[in-house]
């Protein structure tokens, strides 16, 4: 099967140009929709969030015309209540959902001051892919939230980062290595393109059950696991 | 079973104290605060633990004074909040979940738990005001459901029992107490305790909150009522304000008048919905400047020889609340914080119109009060 990686800010155009060409899983990285409003320590970017389930999530669904997605929405319950939701969608809508767990603070990244942690647990969705589990931001490189889905009986762990030039490969090698020692197929996307003055550097990769790169770029060849 | 029920060693004082030269302060907890559960709700249950978590896992944990709430009985409420208010809060349990007003849910359990909530502060009260060889100078209540909003007999901005206003009436009532000074820092202003002080002149209440905010009161003009006059004291913060305002706010205004009322008690509302990451409001407040103005607290009580009770209120950022409620301790037992503030800010503007409210405020209240002249 074909999955598409879609790094870019114009994830219209990407999604669609993707299932054109063949994609059957659609995948977007972290805060798909929304600018990267943990850049600064401004409360405007609280008003990028939507309500559950996401009105732009539900266009991707759209535009992917009958393949599935994977992707992150900035959401917000009601006043004061803000996440990171990560949807696995199949063409009739949403299959699963998990709200991102691990929330940075750090100079430069004030992910706490905009999201709060997730505290409902992760789910498996049946994807083209197989048994189907997302992460999302920090949740990629955290052990025991790859060990939930492998339990939970994820086969393949499709992953949504944000990640600058120089954390983006240590993130691609720990996700490789957390897809060997759990004997999944992990597929990985990096955001791309500038948003409130950062630079991301995009890209994405497959890896087999070995941890081994399957292929790179924005459309990847994969055996479903 | 919640975590902060397995904890040892409650009520116990730390071996450390039986010859002190140090400040003791310490912490209420609330086992089974869940059981006040507005579900997806800024005032949620994930709140307090990972205080307590925090506080547990800090060098300073040893040194503190731990103890447990008992539930506060209907007569408290009662000194405070109409009888038919406090059967109407009794009567939610059975049609919960159940929304009191635009934001104010209640669960199957929360009328107790606010019952408990209440109690933990009558404990601190107890703890600071009883004659004992190892009175605490200070504690921290860590309580929810918050309580300042809620006036004679109306909950509302997600608090059920108005906290600080029983406490503050039961230290009338059982330690002969005469004078208590109610200071409040959440972002909010405490209307409900304005409304049940308002007329009293034996409960001074001085209150620092964002203006205009929720629930809309608070302007300097409101001063008190008849005797109550000239002690009920509102500072409205300009939005942008942060650690240099507020502890302008105290320096200038706040402490001289408490300190010229001569309290027997000092109460303060907590509520760190005034910090720079809160999703509520739109001050500037650090974990440093939650730090100092738990210190100052600290050092006017000890300075008045007086018990210090400080009771959680508002704080809605989950991932830097357990951050903020350590640097209070911090502030009340001169502990060190290692942690930085991530969210600290570094070049704020000074917020517009600062300094005419401050001489506004310093200007009503200067005819009662010599410190402000
Ligand atoms: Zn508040």
């Amino acid at each position: 099967m074909r999955i598409g990686l879609v790094s870019g800010l114009d994830w219209r155009d990407g999604i669609a140009r993707l299932r054109a060409a063949g994609a059957e899983l659609i995948c977007l990285p972290l805060l798909s929709f929304a600018p990267w409003v943990a850049a600064k320590r401004d409360r405007a970017g609280l008003e990028h969030a939507e309500r559950p389930p996401s009105p732009s999530l539900l266009e991707a669904i759209e535009l992917a015309d009958g393949a599935w997605i994977s992707a992150s929405a900035y959401e917000s319950e009601g006043e004061g209540v803000f996440y990171v939701s990560s949807y696995i969608a199949g063409p009739d809508g949403p299959v699963s959902r998990y709200r991102q767990a691990a929330v940075v603070a750090e100079p430069g990244r004030y992910e706490q001051m905009f999201w709060s942690p997730g505290h409902e647990g992760n789910e498996v969705a049946a994807s083209p892919l197989g048994p189907t589990g997302s992460l999302v931001g920090s949740d990629v490189r955290s052990a025991p939230a790859w060990e939930e889905l492998v339990s939970a009986g994820a086969r393949a762990v499709v992953c949504g980062v944000a990640e600058d030039a120089e954390s983006w490969p240590q993130t691609m090698t720990a996700v490789a290595g957390l897809a060997a020692l759990h004997s999944v197929i992990a597929v990985i996307v990096n955001r791309g393109g500038r948003s409130n003055d950062v630079e991301f550097p995009g890209g994405g990769a497959a890896f087999d059950r070995h941890g081994a790169e399957i292929g790179t770029g924005e459309l990847i060849e994969v055996a479903p696991g | 079973m919640s975590r902060t029920s397995e904890i040892q060693g409650v009520g116990s004082v730390p071996h450390a104290y039986y010859e002190r030269s140090e400040p003791l302060t310490g912490v209420v907890l609330l086992p089974s605060q869940e059981r006040h559960d507005p579900g997806e709700h800024p005032e949620n249950v994930r709140r307090l633990p990972g205080v307590v978590d925090r506080l547990r896992d800090a060098p300073e944990w040893d040194r503190l004074f731990v103890l447990y709430p008992r539930y506060a009985r209907t007569e408290d409420a009662l000194r405070v909040h109409s009888e038919g208010f406090v059967e109407i809060l009794e009567s939610t349990g059975a049609d919960a979940p159940l929304w009191l007003d635009t934001d104010t849910r209640v669960s199957r359990d929360s009328y107790p738990n606010s019952l408990l909530a209440a109690g933990a502060a009558l404990a601190a009260v107890d703890a600071v005001a009883m004659e004992a060889y190892h009175r605490p100078d200070s504690l921290f209540a860590l309580t929810r459901p918050p309580g300042h909003h809620t006036g004679i007999d109306k909950a509302m901005g997600f608090c059920l029992l108005n906290n600080v206003s029983i406490a503050a009436r039961y230290a009338q009532a059982t330690y002969g107490i005469e004078r208590v000074a109610i200071l409040d820092w959440d972002v909010h202003h405490g209307n409900g305790t304005q409304e049940i002080h308002y007329a009293d002149p034996s409960v001074l209440f001085c209150s620092l909150h964002e203006w205009p905010l929720y629930p809309g009161t608070g302007w300097v003009d409101e001063t008190g009522a008849g005797d109550g006059t000239g002690f009920n004291i509102n500072i409205p913060m300009p939005t942008g304000s942060g650690d240099v305002e507020y502890l302008e706010a105290l320096d200038r205004v706040a402490l001289p008048v408490i300190e010229e009322f001569r309290p027997e008690i000092l109460l303060v509302s907590a509520g760190q919905d005034c910090h720079a990451a809160d999703p509520l409001c739109g001050q500037l407040v650090s974990a440093s400047g939650f730090k100092a103005m738990a210190t100052r607290s600290a050092e006017l009580a000890r300075r008045l020889g007086i018990g210090l009770v400080v009771i959680h209120e508002g704080g809605y950022n989950v991932s830097t609340l357990p951050l903020l409620d350590r640097s209070i301790v911090a502030g009340l037992g001169g502990f060190e914080v290692e942690e930085p503030d991530p969210f600290a800010p570094l070049d704020a503007e000074p917020p517009g119109a600062w300094d005419e409210r401050l001489e506004s405020v310093i200007a009503t209240h200067a005819p009662r009060w010599e410190a402000l002249r």
